[in-house]
């Protein structure tokens, strides 16, 4: 081999040191095994302990002092120093070493030169700026990162400085950080692109930073901001983030498309003119002509993708759902194993955001959102229902309100096991909604109270020319709701077989209108749990409606319909969360009304509920004027089309409550025990225990039950209040209390 | 010493070049740091036998044979110390691969947040053959590309690529696993 090849190959290995990062997964791995190197190559590895670091300096500097001097160089050969000298500047990251052919006291006197030079310009620095910082210092390099100057591109390494307006990109597997005074840093992922727009302050206070992120990944530790003219904001192709001290990430796509997560604090988005801010925990979504989307708790997870149907896909048994939006990375297909990031919208609908393939390997999934329930089975983390078992790790001080990260695996039947549930802090305050109840009565020659609470009602959803309408939901007094639909054929639409409606697992069926209908776990055509009817010939439209067991809050559930082809999508259900504060116009309603008179209409309604007016209320209405009352609802409640009571002037006929499809509870005041299996049925235990000792039942107890005992198995229990329950069977569904 | 030889660093260095010297060190430091950390797992162990390192550079590099890339010449004395090391210290270095292995059907309650760590990786490399372990520091902590890990380890490079791929297997499996020590 000619010197200059072995000279080249040398220099070649030796710029690998650097560029390791390029092919640390090199084409001869398989694609997952790539991501777990990259893993090991983007770790924070160890560094050596400066002080010895110095020391094993000073010990070489001794070395070199001893040793004879360098012999000249022929010219030829300096000039092949040059590239070698060049690939060793780059490689040694931060230390700038002119090679010359100095003795070791020349060395010396020129890094004492070079070291006073240094400070001297620093100091020089600091002084004509009068204290001010124009730039930010990168800390870490990792692989290729380049810096637009004046010459075209340049390697960026460690101890580097980057000004106003300068250009930061990001190769394959490489990652830089830069650190602002007062330790606010940002790091830049992989295959990345920034500008760093603005970066000025004075130490002590008043940092400004703007970032501008074209493409690419990027996280960011702020420190509380101090001074008034202090910012620091990312800016993107769909929006613009402020923050005031926190963390948070930034996620632009090659089409601007831009997704904004809080790991801590709070973060401001403006975007599209509108303001969407972020708590502990959420995320958002934005991009060039959409919308900003509504802030949302984001979820993260890997699993088999194992089912596909629409815009539905089920990942390590999760149903995500998967729009134009989500981002696809590579071309996955059933039997990959992916990972998925996304957010919890419209209740309980996993919509994600980015799918990549991953590492093969069991399947968890984590999520954040504030404890709003404690059951001693289930709790209700946000609009999710958890499993909590005895292995589940409970960490912090978990309570309601208490802001946690849970992990969890989806089973097959739908149900989401904690693994883990961790405190990460209490819920900042956030921005509630406003109900207005505004009540009308109209006394010639009767009242009518009309409830208005601001809302926007769910649109219908329309797949493969069918349309279903979710009218509204009945709340019953023994703890069961009726969910109300319209399915109609439009006139583009091919005969519709059946179509379904998905529930929670909170959520059993009771009850259905109209035959034929059964309860599916799950479908096997559609994959979702819940109740299907099956239509017959000549259908063009019709009314549904299907009672469960409980009050639930409305959310989002998945709608799914089959002519030729099965067809799912979004539309409003019921979902595993309580439903807020309940509006309950049951009350007395003074004055007396006369029919001569415009009466005053004070509702003494409970004002601590959602805003969802149920037909079957109860108003004694005794108007003596006409009036318009206001109530003002707060917190947040979940938008339902509403009804329109009338009031007579005397005396409001509540409507009558639609039947409850339950069997009659047993009545009297012994123990209540159920030894059938396959049952449904409905309880009041007035202060009863109670005994469940056969299987595949479903249960509604209500009122208040003494000890509950279930022993048998594959049992669906709800229970409003029990002294003690105790469950020792296997596979039972507990709901409350 | 023919002239192009000269023209490298490590010429320079061999001439007792304080800046030649100086710029080695600084360029291969953290590698051999953090090669000898991952095989010791400890920091103080490792900066020392770091020092021990560049002190055998220093005398071995007369006898450097440029043939063979420095990185390669250097690692190898690193691996070699650490083979002392553990001679002397007389403690198993190595744990079988199936030693103790769990199932690898991982029930949903073993599953545990799988973001991976230093802790975790020094742990799950113990379960691996020294091979293994060196192939993937070399390759993935220090940086090198196949050749020069073939170099360093005096193998070819197809068996570095088997050994890699089984070591990146093993390890995913021991951390998917939780790579509890035995």
């Amino acid at each position: 081999m000619m010197e200059t090849e072995r000279l080249q190959k040398y220099l070649d290995e030796l710029t690998a040191h650097r560029g390791m990062a390029q092919d640390v997964a090199g084409a001869e791995c398989a694609p997952d095994l790539q991501e777990l190197a990259a893993a090991i190559t983007n770790l924070e590895h160890p560094v050596l302990p400066p002080a010895v670091d110095a020391r094993y300096q000073a010990h070489l500097m001794a070395v070199g002092q001893s040793a004879p001097a360098a012999e000249p160089s022929s010219p030829k050969a300096l000039a092949g120093l040059d590239g070698l000298r060049t690939a060793l500047a780059q490689l040694t990251a931060g230390l700038r070493i002119r090679f010359t052919r100095l003795h070791l006291a020349g060395a010396l006197a020129a890094g004492l030169i070079l070291a006073l030079f240094g400070v001297g310009l620093l100091l020089t620095i600091f002084l004509v700026n009068n204290g001010r910082m124009k730039a930010a210092q990168v800390t870490a390099v990792v692989g290729q990162v380049e810096v637009l100057t004046d010459e075209g591109w340049a390697s960026l390494h460690r101890g580097d400085s980057v000004r106003s307006g300068q250009h930061i990109r990001t190769n394959s597997y490489s990652s830089a950080t830069v650190r602002f005074f007062e330790d606010t840093e940002t790091t830049i992922a992989a295959d990345s692109e920034v500008t760093l727009t603005t970066v000025s302050g004075r130490l002590g206070g008043g940092l400004r930073v703007t970032w501008t992120q074209s493409e690419g990944a990027t996280s960011h530790e702020v420190v509380p901001l101090r001074g008034r003219t202090a910012f620091y904001q990312v800016e993107t192709p769909g929006g613009t983030v402020q923050v005031q001290g926190t963390s948070f990430a930034v996620a632009v796509q090659p089409d601007g498309q831009t997704r904004v997560s809080v790991t801590e604090g709070q973060v401001t988005m403006i975007g599209s003119g509108e303001t969407v801010t972020l708590q502990t925990g959420q995320a958002t979504l934005a991009g060039p002509g959409l919308a900003l989307a509504a802030a949302a708790y984001q979820f993260a997870g890997q699993g088999e993708l194992t089912h596909i149907a629409g815009t539905l896909w089920t990942i390590g048994n999760l149903p995500v759902t998967v729009i134009g939006q989500t981002v696809i990375v590579g071309d996955p297909t059933v039997g990959d194993f992916v990972s998925v990031s996304g957010r919890i919208v419209s209740g309980n609908v996993w919509l994600a955001d980015v799918i990549t393939a991953s590492l093969p390997g069991a399947s968890s999934f984590s999520f954040t959102a504030a404890i709003e329930n404690m059951g001693p089975n289930f709790w209700q983390i946000g609009a999710v229902t958890v499993a909590v078992t005895r292995q589940t790790q409970l960490i912090g001080n978990l309570e309601l309100g208490t802001l946690a990260q849970v992990t969890f695996t989806a089973l097959s039947d739908g149900t989401l096991v904690a693994l883990v549930i961790e405190e990460i802090g209490k819920p900042l305050p956030t921005p509630t909604a406003t109900a207005t109840l505004t009540t009308t009565v109209t006394m010639t020659p009767s009242v009518t109270a009309t409830a208005t609470p601001t809302m926007t009602p769910f649109p219908p959803l329309i797949v493969d020319c069918y349309q279903i309408t979710f009218l509204g939901v009945v709340y019953h007094p023994d703890n069961t709701s009726t969910w109300t639909y319209h399915v109609a054929e439009l006139p583009c639409a091919q005969d519709l077989s059946n179509w379904m409606v998905a529930l929670p697992s909170c959520a059993r069926s009771v009850a259905a209108t109209p035959e034929p209908w059964e309860y599916v776990n799950p479908d096997p055509n559609y994959r979702l749990t819940g109740v299907k009817w099956e239509v017959g010939a000549g259908f063009d439209q019709g009314v549904f409606a299907v009672t469960v067991n409980g009050h639930w809050a409305v959310g989002t559930t998945q709608g799914g319909v089959k002519g030729p082809d099965v067809g799912i999508g979004l539309t409003a259900g019921p979902i595993c969360a309580l439903p807020s504060p309940t509006l309950t116009p049951t009350g007395s309603v003074s004055p007396t009304a006369t029919p001569s008179m415009t009466p005053t209409l004070t509702p003494m309604a409970t004002l601590s509920a959602t805003p969802t007016l149920t037909p079957a209320v109860t108003v004694s209405a005794t108007a003596t004027a006409t009036t318009m009352a206001t109530a003002t609802v707060t917190p947040a409640f979940t938008a339902t089309p509403l009804p329109t009571a009338t009031l007579v002037p005397t005396t409001a006929t509540p409507a009558p409550p639609p039947p409850i499809p339950t069997q009659p509870p047993p009545g009297g005041s012994s123990p209540i025990a159920i030894n059938e299996n396959g049952q449904t049925r409905t309880f009041t235990c007035n202060g009863n225990s109670v005994t469940i000792n056969g299987n595949d039942n479903t249960i509604t107890l209500l009122g208040s039950c003494g000890p509950v005992t279930i022993r048998g198995n594959n049992n669906w229990v709800s229970i409003q209040s029990a002294t003690l329950v105790t469950n020792t069977g296997n596979n039972n569904t507990i709901v409350g209390p | 010493m023919s002239e192009a030889t000269e023209l490298c660093v490590v010429a320079d260095a061999r001439r007792g070049d304080a800046a030649a010297l100086t710029a080695l060190y600084e360029h291969f430091k953290q590698g051999v740091f953090r090669f000898i950390y991952y095989r010791t797992n400890d920091v103080e162990v490792a900066a020392d036998l770091t020092g021990d390192v560049f002190e055998k550079m220093l005398k071995a590099l007369p006898a450097y044979q440029p043939q063979c890339p420095f990185a390669a010449w250097l690692f190898q004395i690193a691996r070699n110390r650490v083979i002392d090391y553990w001679r002397h210290q007389q403690v198993r270095q190595n744990v079988p691969l199936d030693a103790g292995l769990p199932s690898p059907d991982v029930s949903p309650e073993q599953v545990v947040e799988q973001r991976l760590t230093v802790e975790r990786l020094v742990r799950a490399l113990s379960y691996l053959t020294l091979d293994q372990r060196d192939v993937l520091i070399l390759r993935y902590v220090v940086g090198m590309r196949i050749r020069l890990v073939a170099t360093t380890m005096e193998k070819s490079d197809g068996a570095v690529r088997m050994l890699q791929q089984r070591a990146l297997e093993a390890l995913r499996k021991r951390l998917l696993l939780g790579e509890e020590m035995p």
